[in-house]
């Protein structure tokens, strides 16, 4: 019995990760519940696949993911998710054809929800989603901005206007747009003066380690000491967030047991109702219901082309039939031959190739790394690499990056940023010109073929490109 | 915020002292006249402070964020005394730049041969102004058209500014000269101004002379009107669409800066001329006995802007907003327009009949072409004022005249000489006019 408060204490350490971190809340009853395919688990199940496939995709679960979903019909939604999980890979027939108005078949979809977990480590990717109260640029959260609720309808879009209405439109919204830019530009300069007056005034006094100031953050904390409580329970629910992610790692391997015994009821269903989703021969007869399985985005030809493909890998196996034994051969020969040293010395060179491409590569990668890092924060240095290379070269080669990134002085980097983005703004501005001189030409050309149009150039255009 | 203000030549820096003076009579105004809490009070004088003064480090005064030209000294010294005298604001020392000789009225005077002098001094002026700024909201430009400095030199700063602050927001309020004004090439100068402001600024506000001198005669009953009778309407007007106030569609502070106002009232590259209407105007001695309401407040203004009258009395009640058969409308249409309630239960008056569609452009709406902006203290002692900026087809007529004497004298070529010898070229001419001319074709397909 101790097994089974150990399944029910993990499943529910995991309704309760997935609710931390956005999605909609779940109960442990519910997965249990669907072990044993009922049918009021299905509903809950498809909205948390919707915003877990959502999450994997876009990197969160928003808000506007969950309003989107309260507003689309089932059927749009079952299509939804059936069409991502596909894309994903799960080709798993028994899904595909789940009924589309979301009543049973709840086993089918713990199974999906389990494979999706597992696939794209979803687990680990909350893990990766860092949301410490106490970081700096997290303080506009503490401002009340009221969102405004702006007519969610765009202009113009009621009544019909001719091109030149709508050329004239145009280049109002366009105006207009610009004139917003430059208000962010001002706003953005007033940041900058702030932070820098923030910074000055607290000079010599620092709570981190590095700075030789306070930030703004800090500043704003001790000024209204009465806003912590409000920072320490939001610590409060970040840490308890953490902890149940920590727990997880040690208890996931109950979960997996756990979804095993899911799977053995499914086969086992599967021997005892007798072959309903099996093989093709039943196809025929499945027509009717089973009428769509394949939900992604393939052209009409793909069977046709899938078939000639296939032909032709075949055609191209029997041409080169010989040539394939012959170096299967070679290879044989050449592996009882070559000694151990040598296969250490063939991994050394190797090694070497690689980390010196890496260094002529440029160090573009490591340099935007250096210069979005923040000062000493938590971060989780991931081990895993994704090449399928063997795991000597691949910790050898990720160890000395890493090494390379803490040495590296963020100054240098940063100085060649600047100039090189520079140059490629002075390059724009040679380019620009040149096109404008190009169009000016150009319109030249017209007015002057055309005897009925004059082409007037507003000064201003004019002296900027002689 | 903060808004920087340019005065540029002799009616520049007059208006200019003038500009500030009356900032400042408002926010001392006694806290029994003004209808509002002490804090709520606080408030508005410290945001109206900080856009347009800054504080001393070593007396109470504020400094007016004003960087003041001219090529005469009479009119900067005097405007700086008067300031002093006032005891409530000062400009700040070594802002200031005069020489000797003046522009004589010639525009090619200012532009070619003073601009280029005094570029390296107005631009340093200019910066040290900036820097003291924590955000610098836009630059106020006040000059006049028809003389020499304030068009010529104006001008040409309005083009240095803009190089220099790519992204910073200008507005130029520009004083008409009036139709029969003293000033021969009055038109020359005001067409060539207008032509390079529109390049430059993103809104030019147009105060005419002869419409400012009714006010003044008609309205406010002043027998001798002098200049600064005519300066005093033009700063009432210009406070009452730059004092704080709150937009009515969003709750939070945003929307207030300068830059917010003009994106709204100029979104269109092509039509930058701006005109304001306020109402109620009475003269010091009718104050005691008037009271409005808000309903025939906003009534008045409504048909103001529809019959392009300049105030409240002598309104043509005539012109009605309807189409004629053919598609064309007699009545006054907009691009965009921004209404400011200032005073007693601002909370009830209604504009919505400011949102009827035919107000507006064909290809524009209400919705974007209207904002409407309150702020429950009183203003000027008035106990209720509205304030009308618009962009709309009124302006037309106007430069329509100024373009047309213009086009007379160049056909002769009178005057021209005076000008192609101090650098210009009859180019030059050609050019501004064309651009005008494409403005009035702008407005007018409106």
């Amino acid at each position: 019995m101790s097994r089974g408060i150990q399944v029910r204490e993990t499943i529910e350490l995991l309704c309760r990760i997935l609710t931390d971190n956005g999605a909609s809340l779940v109960e442990a009853e519910t997965l249990r519940k669907a072990k044993f395919d009922k049918p009021e688990a299905s509903g809950p199940l498809w909205q948390l696949l919707f915003e877990l496939t959502s999450f994997s995709k876009y990197g969160k679960i928003a808000s506007s993911a969950t309003i989107a979903f309260n507003k689309m019909k089932t059927e749009e939604k079952v299509l939804c998710v059936k069409k991502e999980m596909q894309r994903k890979g799960y080709l798993s027939r028994a899904f595909a054809s789940l009924p589309p108005d979301m009543q049973g078949g709840s086993r089918e979809l713990l199974l999906a929800l389990a494979w999706l977990i597992h696939t794209e480590g979803i687990i680990h990717r909350f893990m990766d989603n860092r949301s410490s109260p106490v970081d700096d640029d997290v303080m506009s959260l503490y401002e009340s901005v009221e969102e405004e609720d702006s007519g969610d309808h765009p202009p113009f879009t009621d009544k019909k206007y001719t091109p030149a209405q709508r050329v004239q439109q145009l280049l109002m919204l366009n105006h207009k747009l610009r004139m917003k830019i430059r208000l962010l530009h001002a706003a953005q300069q007033e940041h900058a003066t702030l932070t820098h007056k923030i910074h000055n005034a607290t000079y010599g006094v620092t709570l981190s380690p590095g700075m030789n100031h306070l930030t703004t953050m800090q500043t704003h904390m001790l000024r209204h000491p009465q806003e912590m409580k409000k920072v320490l329970t939001l610590l409060e629910a970040d840490s308890s967030r953490l902890e149940n992610l920590l727990q997880w790692e040690d208890k996931e391997i109950v979960f997996w047991e756990w979804m095993d015994s899911v799977l053995d009821l499914k086969v086992q269903g599967r021997v005892d109702g007798g072959d309903s989703f099996s093989s093709d021969a039943e196809g025929a007869e499945m027509g009717a219901c089973a009428a769509r399985t394949v939900y992604l985005d393939v052209p009409p030809s793909m069977g046709a082309d899938i078939a000639a493909s296939r032909r032709n890998l075949m055609n191209m196996i029997l041409q080169f039939e010989s040539a394939i034994e012959k170096l299967e051969e070679l290879w044989e020969t050449k592996r009882s031959t070559v000694s151990e040293w040598e296969l250490d010395q063939l991994l050394t060179a190797i090694n070497a190739e690689i980390l010196q491409l890496q260094s002529t590569l440029g160090r573009e990668p490591n340099k935007e790394r250096c210069l979005t890092s923040r000062g000493p924060s938590l971060a989780l240095v991931k081990n895993k690499s994704e090449s399928r290379v063997p795991a000597k070269v691949s910790n050898a080669v990720a160890a000395s990056s890493q090494s390379r990134d803490i040495e590296e002085d963020t100054a240098a980097p940063i100085q060649d940023e600047i100039t090189r983005l520079q140059m490629e703004a002075e390059s724009l501005e040679r380019e620009l010109t040149a096109m404008r001189r190009d169009c000016l030409q150009r319109l030249n050309t017209v007015a002057e073929t055309d005897p009925d149009t004059i082409c007037i150039i507003p000064p201003h255009v004019r002296k900027l490109c002689q | 915020m903060s808004v920087i203000t340019l005065q540029l030549g002799q009616c520049g820096n007059q208006v200019g002292g003038q500009f500030f003076t009356s900032i400042m009579d408002d926010l001392h105004a006694p806290l029994t006249a003004i209808n509002m809490s002490k804090q709520a009070n606080n408030d508005y004088i410290q945001e109206s402070q900080e856009t347009f003064f800054c504080e001393q480090k070593n007396s109470s005064v504020p400094e007016a964020r004003a960087v003041m030209v001219d090529m005469e000294t009479k009119a900067i010294s005097q405007t700086v005394t008067e300031a002093k005298r006032t005891g409530r604001w000062v400009y700040p020392e070594r802002q200031q730049l005069h020489q000797k000789r003046g522009s004589g009225n010639n525009w090619a005077h200012g532009f070619c041969l003073h601009g280029p002098v005094v570029r390296e001094a107005v631009l340093d002026m200019v910066q040290r102004e900036a820097e003291k700024c924590d955000r610098l909201g836009g630059f106020l430009s006040l000059l006049s058209l028809a003389g020499g400095t304030g068009s010529g030199v104006g001008a040409y700063v309005s083009e240095m500014l803009r190089e220099e602050f790519p992204q910073a927001f200008m507005v130029n309020q520009v004083v008409w000269p009036y139709r029969t004004g003293e000033v021969i090439v009055q038109n020359y100068n005001a067409v060539l101004t207008l032509s390079h402001l529109y390049q430059t600024a993103d809104a030019i506000v147009v105060m005419e002379n002869d419409e400012l001198h009714k006010i003044c005669s008609q309205l406010l009953s002043i027998k001798r009107i002098a200049f600064r009778d005519i300066n005093r309407v033009i700063c009432h007007k210009l406070t009452s669409f730059l004092q704080p106030a709150q937009p009515v569609e969003t709750r939070t502070g945003y929307g207030k800066e300068l830059g917010s106002k003009l994106q709204l009232l100029v979104p269109h590259p092509d039509h930058k001329l701006l005109t304001i209407r306020n109402i109620p105007q009475v003269s010091d001695r009718a104050m005691e006995f008037s009271t409005f309401q808000w309903t025939g407040l906003l009534k008045h203004l409504r048909q103001m802007l529809i019959a392009s009258a300049p105030m409240e009395e002598g309104i043509n009640w005539q012109v009605k907003v309807e189409e004629t058969p053919r598609g064309s409308s007699r009545h006054n249409r907009s691009l965009a327009a921004s209404l400011v309630l200032r005073g007693k239960d601002v909370q009830s008056a209604d504009p919505s009949i400011f949102r009827d569609p035919s107000l507006y452009s064909s290809w524009t709406s209400a919705d974007i072409g209207l904002s409407v902006s309150t702020q429950p203290r009183s203003f000027c002692g008035y106990e209720k004022c509205a304030a009308l900026i618009s962009n709309s087809r009124s302006v037309v007529q106007p430069l329509d005249h100024i373009l047309e004497k213009a086009w007379n004298m160049f056909a002769s070529r009178a005057y021209v000489h005076q000008y192609v010898k101090h650098g210009m070229s009859e180019e030059d001419f050609l050019d501004a006019f064309v651009t005008l001319e494409q403005v009035v074709s702008s407005y007018k397909s409106l």
